[in-house]
């Protein structure tokens, strides 16, 4: 079987779609978060896959820019959900009910 | 195909770029001064800050006087636009630091990297609203939203602050996703992240091949920024975490964060949607009546000024959708409609939330709108500019939100989408209920005392300079360009 462009994408499309399930369903904030950072290496994916078929450069230089905002992204969330740990002892979001109407 | 590398002018780029570098040098010293010096309710960092977006103003204000053409850097468009709307987004950043000295000083918060993050935020919107490429869109809503996710929980010891920012970071990267899922699929199908190429070649991809991989990146760009502007039915965040967050910092998603991100979309809309108008015309008027709906319903039923406001926000976004199906036959009027809308919105906005950081001065952040009673008579000045910042929220002449509704519906008559016009102005109608009855709580509400009603405890000291100011400027723009509006046309003309 030849492997193409087709079979990256749908690889990409059902990591992406597991990722978004994962962030709907669960509800530990660390868990979320989790598949959100499988989102955003099934869309690298979908990157590098697009690059290979049009002979891009682009798309291999964008992955890197997406790999390092990731990067700072978990810095910043990882330290809300501390700040948050501190004050509640949970992480778990259905029970931040603080705020609602 | 061999990769190109195209010759820049490193000189007229750093000319471009000095405002930029006065801000990120500013925000470099807030954050030396957070980690060297122990400073404690001193004013250095604020003024400072001040200091820099003013000399960020001169500059750039200078450069949009200036005859000459604006520049293209490929990645970077430093046109009128994106000079406009970057002085649009440092006013609102000079609001939020006024807001924020008294504010965070009455609650013994004094920490410089606030206003370092502040100034990164700014530096990721002069990245969005000077975006000539999708990369560079992606990269600038990120750096704006990181600093905003952490502002959004800047008091740490707030259980409601923190809320505020889990939330809005676990949105906030969600929708980042979706973003850039689109920007892989426009890549993969017109081979290029240029809005300029994309501009060129949309026609021809929507006829090929690649178009469904087009329209799928598309709808996933639609989406990402949906969540950007909290547009229904991707909304659900924005009254949590304009709730939850420091009140300077909800003044400054309000205003700055929006426009930027407003005006990302409309360059994206501008190049994207002519070609194959009509899936997109349908969507964004579907979108447009839904967050008008939906944002006024709610505003009704609030108790907190606070969330009202928030709700309102969303209704805003619904008006200002308003003129996007306008693009694809007019750009020129619905560009120039928006930023006419964003520039009022800004003012009365920043406004209306300067009443809430008076009223929400106390420890517990009292925001109820039943807080109000009888304000009219304790604090006649405060309560008339707040009327004043309502009916222009609300849309009545002669104020500035008054014009700024007419100059968006007329777009959207001359285009042929008189429904969409009619759903608008039901829509206003609405909204009068949740403007007047503060006003009316304000003028002939009696306070109790059992229930704590009138007892804001912010009204008991004297107005801090800084929030005086702010009102001043908000209420003197919203007058002024109520009863002259073409001066604001003017400018808003020369822009776009």
């Amino acid at each position: 079987m030849i492997i193409t462009v087709h079979h990256y994408l749908v690889l990409s499309i059902l990591l992406f779609t597991i990722g978004a399930i994962g962030v709907v369903t669960r509800r530990n904030a660390l868990i979320i978060f989790m598949s959100i950072e499988l989102m955003l290496n099934a869309v690298n994916i979908a990157f590098l896959a697009f690059a290979r078929w049009n002979l891009l450069i682009e798309g291999k230089m964008i992955v890197l820019f997406v790999l390092a905002v990731a990067a700072a992204e978990a810095a910043v969330g990882l330290g809300i959900v501390i700040s948050i740990y501190r004050n509640r002892q949970t992480v778990y979001v259905d029970e931040m009910r603080l705020l609602k109407g | 195909m061999m990769p190109q590398f195209t010759q820049i002018d490193w000189s007229s780029l750093f000319n471009m770029g000095l405002p930029w570098i006065v801000i990120f040098a500013a925000a470099a010293i807030a954050f030396l001064t957070a980690a060297l010096v122990e400073e404690e309710n001193s004013l250095f960092t604020p003024v400072m800050t001040l200091v820099a977006i003013a000399v960020a103003f001169a500059l750039s204000w200078g450069r949009w006087l200036s005859p000459l053409p604006g520049l293209s850097f490929g990645m970077l468009v430093f046109d009128k636009l994106s000079v406009f709307v970057w002085l649009m987004i440092l006013f609102s950043a000079a609001i939020s630091v006024l807001l924020s000295i008294p504010y965070l000083a009455a609650r013994g918060f004094v920490k410089p990297e606030y206003y370092g993050l502040l100034l990164l935020s700014t530096l990721g919107m002069a990245c969005l609203v000077s975006a000539g490429d999708l990369l560079m869109v992606y990269l600038g809503i990120e750096t704006m939203s990181l600093a905003v996710y952490v502002l959004a929980g800047f008091l740490r010891y707030r259980a409601a602050s923190n809320e505020a920012a889990l939330k809005y970071f676990l949105i906030g990267a969600f929708a980042s996703a979706f973003l850039l899922m689109g920007i892989a699929f426009v890549f993969g199908s017109a081979g290029s992240t240029n809005l300029a190429v994309l501009a060129e070649r949309s026609t021809e991809i929507m006829a090929g091949e690649g178009r469904s991989f087009y329209l799928f990146g598309v709808a996933m760009l639609l989406i990402g920024f949906g969540f950007k502007i909290a547009a229904v039915p991707f909304h659900a965040w924005a009254p949590d975490v304009y709730d939850g967050a420091p009140t300077p910092v909800t003044v400054f998603m309000a205003t700055a964060v929006k426009a930027a991100a407003f005006v990302a979309f409309l360059r994206l809309g501008v190049s994207v949607f002519s070609a194959g108008g009509e899936v997109w015309i349908t969507v964004l008027s579907v979108g447009a009546v839904a967050t008008m709906l939906l944002g006024n319903l709610a505003a009704i039923v609030q108790e907190n000024i606070k969330r009202m406001l928030a709700y309102s926000s969303i209704a805003h976004a619904g008006y200002i959708l308003v003129a996007f199906p306008s693009i694809v036959s007019d750009p020129q009027g619905a560009g120039r409609a928006v930023l006419f809308y964003l520039f009022a919105y800004i003012l009365m906005t920043a406004g209306a939330f300067a009443v809430v950081v008076v009223m929400g001065l106390g420890k517990d952040e009292p925001t109820g709108i039943s807080r109000l009673a009888g304000l009219g008579k304790r604090r006649p000045v405060l309560a008339a500019t707040l009327t004043l910042f309502l009916l222009s929220l609300l849309g009545i002449p002669p104020t500035v939100g008054f014009f700024a509704k007419y100059y968006l519906f007329l777009t959207a008559v001359k285009s042929g989408y008189i429904w969409l016009v009619v759903i608008a102005v039901i829509n206003s109608a609405i909204s009068a209920y949740y403007y007047l009855r503060p006003i009316v709580v304000m003028y002939f509400k009696i306070p109790s005392p059992l229930v704590g009603e009138g007892q804001g405890e912010g009204e008991t000291h004297a107005l801090s300079p800084f929030i005086v100011a702010v009102l001043a400027i908000t209420a003197l723009g919203v007058a002024y360009f109520g009863i002259f509006p073409s001066n604001l046309l003017a400018i808003v003309t020369g822009s776009f």
